[in-house]
Order: C-alpha cells, then structure tokens, then sequence
C-alpha cells in the first residue's frame, strides 16, 4: 500500500466533516449499514491500498478491523457513527487497524463524561420531562420511527452508546 | 454605501453555511448580539459597502433595515438566527434593504410549519414529557443556562418564534 500520511489523521478530518453534516440528526435513530460512505472517505481508502478501484464493501476495512466495524454498524445514525469514528482515530496508533478496543474506548469516554453530569441508569419511563429534554437533545435517548421527519409517530429509545447496560 | 443589487445571494450562502455549523446548538439559548463581532459577516458588510474600515455597529445594517436587525436580535440562537437570515434573503427580492415584514414572514412561516403538526399554544407545564421531548429536539422550546455545556442546569424556555403569543 502507498501510505503518504498516517491515514488516522485524514480519518479524523472526514470524520469531523460526517459529523458536522449529520449533527441535525444526533437525537433520531437511523440506519447506518446504508451509511454514506462519500467521497473523501473512499478516496482515502483507494489511497491507502493504492488502488483506483474499490469496492465499496472494502472501505472501512481499510481502517478498522472487521470487529471494530461491526461495532461502528451497531450505530445509532450517522452523527454517532462520524462521532465515534472521530474519536477512535485520533487516539489510534499511526497507520495500525483501529480495533473493536479502539472502539468500546470511545463510547467509554462518552458514557463517563455524561455520566460524570446526570445518571444515564435512570430508566426512560423515570425520567421527569426535563430529564427527558435533556437526554433527548444530546443524543442519549432518540427518537426511532420509519419515517423520522415524524417525531409525533416516533418512540423513544437509548442510544446504545449510554444505555445502561453498555457499562463494563 | 455601495450596494450590490444581488447581495443576498452572498448573505443567503453565508447563512446556510453559518447555519449549518451552529446547528447543533438548535435547542440552545444563545446570545445574538455577538454576531456582529464575526469575521466573516464583518468581511462580507465591509465588501458590499466597498469599504475597507467598518463598525461592528453597521455590520448588519449593511443588509436589513433597523427594523429587521431589532427583530433578528430578539432570536434566541445563532442557528435560528442564520435561518431567519437564510430564508428572509431567499425571499427578498434583492435591490434593497431586507425589511421586517420579510423576516416576520420567514418567523411566521416557520411557525405555520410547526403548528401544522402540533398544537403551539399548549402551555409549557401542559406538555408531556414526549411532547417537550419533540420540541427541545425541534428548538420550538430552548435549554437557557449560564453554561451551554450543561443543559442540565439550564431551565425551559419558549423560542420567541414559536411561543404562544408569538
């Protein structure tokens, strides 16, 4: 493989630019298996083989190991996919695999900075409504519908980064 | 001044990518006045006035009239700010000023957009826990807190788009 710079760092910038353009959708669930791969992503994956040819099912195999992408596909939507995947690059070793480790690392660091705030062990149907709206607005509980321009139709779950059993 | 006859395409592709970027700050209450103070939006004024020296004051005076910068500046956050700004230069017709009746249509669209999927005049202590829980998410109603960080401390306000007497 060609490797010009350690592929970590051009992870994070794409990561952040994920992130940036799905933030509108931190507190709706969606379906990441049919996630965006984008350009700069792909891009970066053929760089990294040397390839102008990928397909795309080779892509983030190109960065993580095949547990730390069924990790990553466990997901909520797409801003916690570009959050953790930010996360997970920058503090992963330059050019190595970033692993399911790197990964649960991640949603640790998550789980205790809002844990260090309020106690993401509180059940959904305990919480008073502005336990709720606060959970709600940082992505800890979302909204799941088949449609979800419709939050009216929506329920609410956790998101599994924070739900209570993801501790440990 | 020197005013460009389609300079609210420049402030509306301005807008969308100021938009854009404080959008995760939707359910937040912020301080708008400090826009003005943006490198940016002071750089834009300052070509469209064909100036290289301008008061923060005048910034966006540039764009709108006294009346519409004294509504923008009631807006609670900067996301509903370059919204506003977004829409209101969508729809203006370029050649002038933006004016008040312009933005209070872009606010009254907003809310004839909301209220068409839920009922806006319900009292704040009315609500279910789902029902606030739509509208923090949505920005109808904001966290205001000292700390943007901790919306926990933060108490439940209307945005003034949306609230009831709005």
């Amino acid at each position: 493989m060609n490797q010009p710079r350690p592929f970590p760092v051009c992870l994070a910038d794409i990561a952040v630019l994920g992130r940036s353009t799905y933030s509108e959708y931190r507190s709706v669930w969606q379906d990441v298996s049919i996630i965006d791969q984008g350009h700069n992503i792909s891009q970066l994956a053929r760089q990294e083989r040397g390839v102008t040819v990928l397909d795309h099912s080779l892509v983030f195999p190109t960065f993580f190991t095949a547990g730390a992408v069924e990790l990553l596909m466990t997901l909520p939507n797409h801003f916690w996919f570009w959050h953790v995947v930010y996360f997970a690059a920058m503090n992963s070793k330059e050019n190595a695999f970033i692993d399911d480790g790197a990964i649960r690392r991640a949603f640790g660091q998550m789980r205790d900075r809002l844990s260090a705030v309020y106690d993401l062990n509180k059940p959904i149907d305990q919480l008073s409504p502005h336990e709720l709206a606060v959970r709600v607005a940082e992505g800890v509980i979302l909204f799941k519908s088949a449609n979800w321009q419709h939050l009216n139709d929506a329920e609410l779950v956790f998101n599994v980064i924070f739900q209570p059993q993801a501790k440990g | 001044m020197n005013q460009i006859d389609d300079f609210p395409r420049d402030l509306h592709q301005h807008a969308g990518a100021e938009r854009s970027r404080s959008m995760e700050k939707r359910s937040y209450w912020q301080d708008v006045s400090l826009l003005q103070n943006e490198y940016e939006i002071w750089e834009l004024a300052r070509r469209q006035r064909g100036v290289k020296v301008l008061d923060r004051s005048l910034v966006f005076p540039t764009f709108f009239t006294a009346e519409a910068v004294e509504l923008l500046m009631t807006l609670p956050n900067n996301f509903w700010f370059w919204t506003v700004v977004q829409h209101s230069a969508s729809d203006s017709a370029g050649g002038g000023l933006i004016d008040d009746v312009i933005v209070r249509q872009t606010i009254a669209g907003f809310r004839a957009r909301r209220s068409s999927v839920y009922d806006l005049d319900k009292p704040m202590e009315q609500l279910s826990s789902f029902e606030m829980a739509v509208r923090v998410v949505e920005g109808v109603i904001l966290f205001k807190s000292n700390d943007s960080e901790l919306p926990s401390d933060g108490e439940l306000v209307f945005n003034v788009m949306f609230q009831p007497q709005g």
